[in-house]
């Protein structure tokens, strides 16, 4: 008996919004041109270099003095400036835009999930104050942020960068758990009715009490980060670094940080949203007085219900991550030669409008065509998880 | 409202400093200067250029003295463009920016409600499909692969329209439809579900149940309701679109305030920066009050204490 409803409540969740995607004959569309996007950028450059020879930096010793060739039998997609082959430069590029657009969003993912929830779950005056953050930096422009960020970790800066990561890894997560740890023990503390001291004295130990835990929390820190630092993680991460990365995929991983540290707003915005909403639903409430434990109910009824929103919201993130890659590409500041992206080769393409037309077509409609389907699918999954709010 | 409304304007000068501060400290954590080049240069002349930008005092000094500035609305002068105030470069290059912008969103007003509203009111019908669909596409075509397209076909194919320049009404059509194209697709995308969620609501059951015709239910009950995500999204829209039409400057060679501002960032003009991070974020506070104090006009059961 008990198992038997175990298994219609665990499957029916995901199974029904499967069903529901699966009659969205939109999302489907989306989701088989994404999938054969996928399977054709990833085997698409080898299958191209042993039937035709052509790869997407081979650049022909010999040959006419006007080098970009028109679409034949030969270049399907014709060829650009330097007399490359286009339909290997656009599937060669469609593997660094897709990852671009999937590992900044997975970055975008994991800071505004953690920012999100926790302001959520804290709520009150911590919640205002991060919230507030959130806005002042909505409110500078993310070119600005982007350049920034470039700026100060591009060239040898990157090598630092690297070897620091094992240290703000393990910081990140001290940081987290600690002032976590500290606010609820906080609450504990101070916020009951029956206060110990009264007046100035409640003032002090509050004070007393952020001064430690600062105190606590930078020590952890610095002991974690040292002993990491003590195994040398760091250095041989950045000589490892060094010997395999040259200076263009080097940039390229730092679009992936850059892009995810300036599109994570939204998220952390939806996921408190959602926290908050959930946390006060009588489902929640019900579960508490039926003696479910508060691990229990975050994991087994927070969770569960703040993923679809965060499903849904990652999978239109993918598409506009990719859309600011093509931007900053657009203006020089993103994937740079011998590396393409779908948004490097439309906008070099976009240059030899009147002359070359299909320069910026194949690739602008090649990557017109898979955001449309990933935004597709996007707006299916919604429908699919989020029945309540979906749009009819 | 009226205590609303003056509380939520003193709030945007706190708001705007701090936008500032935050952009001049991101700006100052970056290495390299504004004067630095391939070249190292002498000393002496190094020195020269920091007593000149006051760049030889400690920084909190720089800081006092760049935000007094900016409370008496002085953002000094650029140091790229020696001579030019950045109050003058924003006047000066605003006016372009501001007509494509203010004319893409009149424009992507009109085609976004009204494909929204055909396809809410024709739900599940051919119509409903295919406008969205365009939608969609609207929102996945860049505008740097639409741009060029729109001149490749109307501007060198057909003449109808001069690829570039600016100058009179018809060299105007082709920036605005690059840029109204994904706002249009996002306004289409938002009135389509405003609609749908306010046709099923109560008081769209009562307006019919009194009595009251087809078109006057739907024109004066629920578009109101309906196009309240619309005016949401204008506020943060129309901000964008007075700054952030880069793209389309580039390809039709226009010389507004966006370009300046993608310069201004990639010379490390500071001044320049500051002042138009802060014209824009005073600009977007604004829109989004006026957006605020709209939202008790159209839906009545809105208030604001």
């Amino acid at each position: 008996m008990a198992e038997s409803t175990e298994t219609v409540q665990g499957t029916s969740l995901w199974r029904d919004a499967w069903k529901r995607l699966l009659k969205n004959k939109l999302a489907v569309f989306g989701l088989v041109v994404l999938i054969v996007m996928i399977i054709a950028v990833t085997i698409g450059p080898q299958i191209l270099r042993m039937t035709t020879g052509y790869t997407a930096d081979y650049i022909p010793s010999e040959g006419d003095l006007i080098k970009s060739l028109p679409p034949s039998a030969e270049h399907p997609m014709g060829t650009d400036e330097a007399g490359r082959d286009l339909l290997a430069r656009v599937l060669q590029g469609g593997r660094i835009s897709l990852m671009v657009g999937i590992i900044s969003t997975i970055v975008s993912l994991i800071v505004g999930v953690s920012y999100g929830a926790i302001a959520g779950f804290l709520g009150g005056r911590v919640d205002n104050v991060m919230m507030r953050i959130v806005d002042i930096i909505y409110a500078i422009p993310y070119i600005l942020i982007v350049i920034v960020l470039l700026n100060v970790f591009g060239g040898t800066n990157t090598r630092t960068l690297v070897s620091w990561l094992p240290q703000i890894a393990a910081s990140l997560v001290v940081i987290i758990a600690g002032s976590l740890a500290s606010v609820v023990l906080f609450r504990r503390l101070f916020e009951r009715r029956e206060r110990i001291f009264r007046g100035v004295g409640d003032w002090l130990l509050r004070a007393l009490f952020v001064v430690a835990s600062i105190a606590v929390i930078g020590g952890l820190v610095y002991g974690v980060s040292y002993a990491i630092a003590g195994t040398n993680a760091g250095a041989s991460l950045a000589e490892a670094y060094t010997a395999n990365v040259n200076q263009g995929l080097s940039q390229i991983f730092l679009l992936f940080f850059a892009l995810g540290l300036v599109s994570w707003l939204t998220m952390a915005r939806v996921v408190r949203g959602q926290i908050l909403s959930l946390k006060n639903q009588e489902f929640v409430m019900a579960a508490r007085a039926t003696g479910v434990s508060t691990f229990g109910i975050i994991f087994r009824h927070l969770v569960p219900n703040a993923l679809g929103p965060v499903i849904v919201y990652a999978t239109l993130t993918v598409p506009s991550v990719m859309l600011t890659e093509a931007f900053l590409s657009y203006l020089g500041l993103g994937v740079q030669a011998p590396y393409a992206s779908w948004g490097s080769l439309a906008s070099d393409g976009a240059r030899n409008i009147a002359i070359f037309p299909w320069q910026l077509i194949f690739p602008g409609v090649t990557m017109a065509l898979t955001l449309f389907s990933l935004n597709f699918l996007g707006d299916g999954l919604r429908d699919a998880l989020d029945p309540q709010t979906r749009k009819f | 409202m009226l205590h609303f409304i003056l509380k939520r304007l003193l709030i945007i000068i706190p708001m705007a400093l701090l936008v500032v501060t935050v952009t001049w400290a991101l700006i100052r954590v970056a290495p390299g200067n504004f004067y630095s080049t391939e070249k190292k240069l002498p000393a002496a002349v190094e020195a020269n250029i920091r007593k000149k930008y006051g760049l030889d005092k400690p920084w909190y000094q720089q800081y006092g003295i760049m935000m007094l500035n900016i409370v008496k609305l002085d953002f000094g002068d650029s140091v790229r463009y020696p001579g030019q105030s950045v109050n003058e470069i924003i006047r000066r290059h605003l006016p372009y920016s501001a007509t494509i912008g203010l004319l893409a969103y009149i424009l992507a007003l009109i085609v976004g409600l009204s494909a929204g509203i055909i396809a809410a009111l024709k739900q599940n019908t051919f119509w409903d499909y295919g406008s969205m669909a365009v939608a969609m596409l609207g929102l996945s075509i860049p505008n740097f692969v639409l741009g060029p397209i729109l001149v490749l076909i109307f501007a060198l194919g057909l003449y109808w329209f001069p690829p570039a320049r600016w100058g009179g009404l018809s060299a105007l059509v082709l920036p605005v439809a690059t840029l109204a194209a994904i706002y249009a697709a996002y306004i289409a995308r938002l009135t389509r579900a405003g609609m749908l969620e306010i046709m099923r609501s109560d008081y769209i059951r009562t307006a019919r149940a009194k009595g009251l015709d087809e078109k006057t239910v739907l024109l004066k009950h629920a578009l109101r309701g309906g196009i309240i995500p619309v005016v949401s999204f204008t506020g943060p829209a129309l901000a964008a679109l007075l700054a952030g039409t880069v793209v389309v400057e580039r390809v039709f060679s226009i010389p507004g305030l966006g370009n300046i501002f993608i310069q201004s960032v990639l010379n490390r003009d500071e001044p320049l920066i500051l002042g138009i991070v802060a014209f824009l974020s005073i600009l977007v506070m604004l829109f989004n009050l006026l957006v605020d104090i709209s939202y008790g006009f159209l839906d009545p059961r809105i208030r604001y204490e």
